[in-house]
């Protein structure tokens, strides 16, 4: 259920950069593996808000993770992947993020 | 003519505004001499008895912020086993964000001297609340055996990033198939950092070794 709290977020950073009479066609996010957030979900509640003339675009990024027992670097797309020597216990080296990458929109003829 | 097509370059972080307010209240703890912990579980765990069992062990040393959706029931709870309780209503949303947490300390504004330690008991989820910094020093994830022993790894998100964790309603071992080993080793084996305590808040077992481990950790964050 957060998803709709970024969603509602990621509205007010959009906004900001959308000059009166601009019309706002695309949102691209990256979404983590590790951000706890549901990309479906989100762009869900995305489309929500902002209607269907908005295309949204979700990179999803694996996380990167370096293996605490033997040292494999190795990425996953969820929490549960374990590292190829069966370890869950690792170092995040990335995967948390969950960033607004690029707006498009139409400015006025 | 026809209308242009303009991109805008962004790569902004979504949860900037939490966690700046987070920065914030956390400099606003440690200006103040107060430990603080978030605390989260799944509702019915035993979050707000195990801070009757604090508040009646550490009287005006604690303050507690509430979360819930609705209702002051939790502050209520608080107050009668003599601490100090900020409700905070969401009004609906599933967790407490860092901009919230810092309204509720503005209006709590002035702290007595005598608190040492604030707990923020967040609404009643395992998904949620584990993705919003609230500035804390420590979190704390709380199990309750009657949930069961396979939990740990369906909720991944929360314990394993939390600092404590916490197994309630050790009273009830002998009456459900719960086997505190697993959970524990499951909580390890994705978070080997994580210190784990076993306690029943209904009888206070374990209460004081929670009440030395807060303490201690106080020492150390607060010089």
């Amino acid at each position: 259920m957060h998803e709709l709290s970024l969603a509602a977020e990621i509205m007010d950073i959009v906004r900001k950069e959308v000059p009166g009479g601009c019309l706002l066609r695309r949102i691209s996010l990256t979404v983590g593996g590790l951000s706890c957030v549901n990309p479906d979900s989100l762009v869900f509640c995305l489309e929500s808000l902002v209607g269907d003339d908005v295309a949204i675009e979700v990179n999803r990024q694996p996380a990167a993770l370096r293996c605490l027992d033997c040292g494999e670097e190795y990425t996953a797309t969820d929490m549960y992947q374990p590292c190829i020597c069966g370890s869950l216990r690792r170092e995040v080296l990335s995967g948390r993020e969950l960033t607004v990458d690029e707006i498009e929109m139409k400015e006025p003829e | 003519m026809s209308a242009r097509t303009r991109r805008v370059a962004m790569k902004s972080p979504v949860m900037k505004r939490n966690d700046d307010a987070a920065e914030r209240n956390r400099k606003v703890f440690s200006e103040s001499g107060l430990l603080c912990l978030n605390l989260m579980s799944s509702p019915g765990a035993g979050k707000t008895t195990l801070l009757e069992r604090l508040a009646e062990k550490l009287g005006d040393r604690l303050a507690v912020i509430e979360g819930d959706v609705q209702t002051r029931r939790d502050a209520e709870r608080i107050e009668k086993a003599g601490a100090y309780a900020y409700q905070i209503e969401t009004g609906g949303s599933c967790h407490l964000d860092a901009v919230a947490v810092g309204t509720a300390l503005n209006d709590m504004k002035p702290f007595p001297k005598t608190w040492e330690f604030l707990v923020i008991e967040n609404v009643g989820n395992l998904i949620c609340p584990s993705g919003f910094y609230l500035g804390e020093h420590l979190t704390a994830g709380m199990l309750s055996l009657p949930e069961g022993d396979d939990k740990v790894l369906k909720y991944p998100g929360l314990f394993s990033k939390i600092d404590l964790f916490l197994l309630n309603k050790m009273d009830l071992l002998e009456s459900l198939r719960f086997d505190p080993d697993r959970a524990e080793e499951e909580c390890r084996s994705m978070n080997p950092g994580v210190t784990a305590l076993r306690l029943s808040a209904e009888t206070s077992e374990g209460m004081d070794r929670l009440v030395s481990l807060l303490e201690e950790r106080r020492a150390e964050i607060i010089s």
